[in-house]
């Protein structure tokens, strides 16, 4: 009988660098995650260097221009290594997804995992330009987003693959930090988006030009709206409203 | 405390619904128009609706109607948005209008119904039809 993978992370080229970047944008609120991550593999011309298998994940191929792709994939170019997904994570694969991812960079030694993503505002209609804040691990990871001058979110509650990917990084005494835009939660949007690739240009002296972006806001808005009710489906699932909460310790 | 537990029954109900009722794609090539993404909220006085309606340009290009329980809305693009060769549908299609009709939670009033457009978002308040009967406290 074949063995059951839980999950792996293939590498189909080998990446030795020295210090990386590891990004992550997953599918989620706005789908800020997935915007940030196909506009900064295109703009810096990563190279598809892997992909994530697991018996956990849908039976699902990503087909473009004819090829085909997995649907969870990684990508390398210089120090940024960006693992990013087409389609939104059930709720069984969060845990182990995030011990992997964990237990992958640590063996790269890298600089700092970092997460992108939104935070569901009520009121992100009446805002022009989305602000970023970081939930991170350790003091090391603060040092290195102090250069965005990034306020830190300091109450609240966490739900979905990021808040696992932290505490497995927090565990293993790692540097990590999941920069989150003010966004629309259930619609996709390529305005908090731009905001995180600012935010990120600034921390790591790449240039990601978001102009692009910003032109194609609707036509990216139109484009995403399947994997947006997908996500939404999934993020209801996990009891992502939590995050609308008001916070209960008192002491 | 029971509330909260009659809230997740509800919840539970709901999702078991959900999942069992096949959600079609949010497009129709025959008639050649997509669904907008929609948010419905069952507010304490209200029931709020949200609409995402990307490429709509105008308020006049927008189109509400309330049909006993059902709220039609049709808007206009300012472009054809044209998908090509995907799935099941091997061929170009310009879509440049958007169609849903939202079955809504509870009874609702068109007095007092108000709909704003801002940044491409439609926002429609409808107040419930409810008789409000206020109870004393001693």
């Amino acid at each position: 009988m074949e063995k059951v993978t839980e999950l792996e992370i293939i590498e189909t080229s080998s990446v030795k660098v020295e210090k990386p970047v590891v990004i992550v944008g997953l599918p989620g609120v706005g789908l800020v995650g997935v915007i940030a991550s196909t506009l900064l593999a295109g703009s810096q011309e990563m190279k598809n260097i892997g992909y994530i298998k697991s018996d956990l994940l849908p039976p699902m191929i990503i087909l473009h221009k004819g090829r085909i792709f997995d649907p969870v994939r990684i990508y390398s170019k210089d120090k940024l290594l960006l693992i990013t997904s087409e389609m939104p994570l059930p709720t069984e694969i969060v845990r182990p997804l995030a011990r992997s991812i964990v237990k992958w960079a640590k063996e790269k030694d890298p600089l700092i995992i970092l997460m992108l993503g939104g935070i569901n505002v009520p009121n992100r209609t009446d805002i022009e330009k989305p602000e970023c804040y970081s939930v991170e691990t350790n003091e090391q990871a603060r040092r290195i987003l102090e250069k965005a001058k990034i306020e830190k979110l300091s109450e609240g509650i966490m739900v979905g693959p990021y808040p696992m990917i932290l505490r497995e990084a927090l565990k293993e005494k790692l540097p990590a930090a999941a920069i989150l835009a003010q966004a629309y939660g259930r619609y996709p949007d390529p305005g908090a988006a731009a905001s995180v690739l600012e935010t990120l240009s600034k921390l790591l002296d790449i240039k990601v030009n978001v102009n692009e972006l910003l032109e194609k806001a609707e036509e990216i808005r139109v484009k995403m709206r399947d994997l947006m009710r997908r996500t939404d489906q999934t993020m209801r699932k996990m009891g992502k409203e939590q995050e609308l909460e008001l916070p209960a310790m008192y002491a | 405390m029971f509330e909260e537990l009659e809230n997740r029954i509800d919840r539970m109900f709901e999702e078991t619904l959900e999942s069992s009722i096949f959600e079609g794609p949010l497009w129709d090539a025959e008639g050649c128009y997509l669904e907008p993404l929609v948010d419905v909220r069952d507010l304490p006085d209200e029931v709020l609706l949200t609409v995402d309606l990307p490429f709509v340009e105008k308020k006049e290009d927008i189109d509400i109607r309330l049909s006993q329980n059902a709220l039609k809305i049709s808007a206009k693009m300012c472009k054809p948005v044209c998908f090509e060769r995907w799935g099941t549908v091997q061929r170009r299609i310009d879509f440049q209008e958007y169609r849903k009709t939202i079955r809504l939670p509870i009874e609702v009033t068109l007095k007092g119904a108000r709909a704003s457009f801002k940044n491409k978002i439609l926002r429609i308040r409808l107040p419930k039809k409810v008789r409000k009967l206020r109870i004393r406290v001693e």
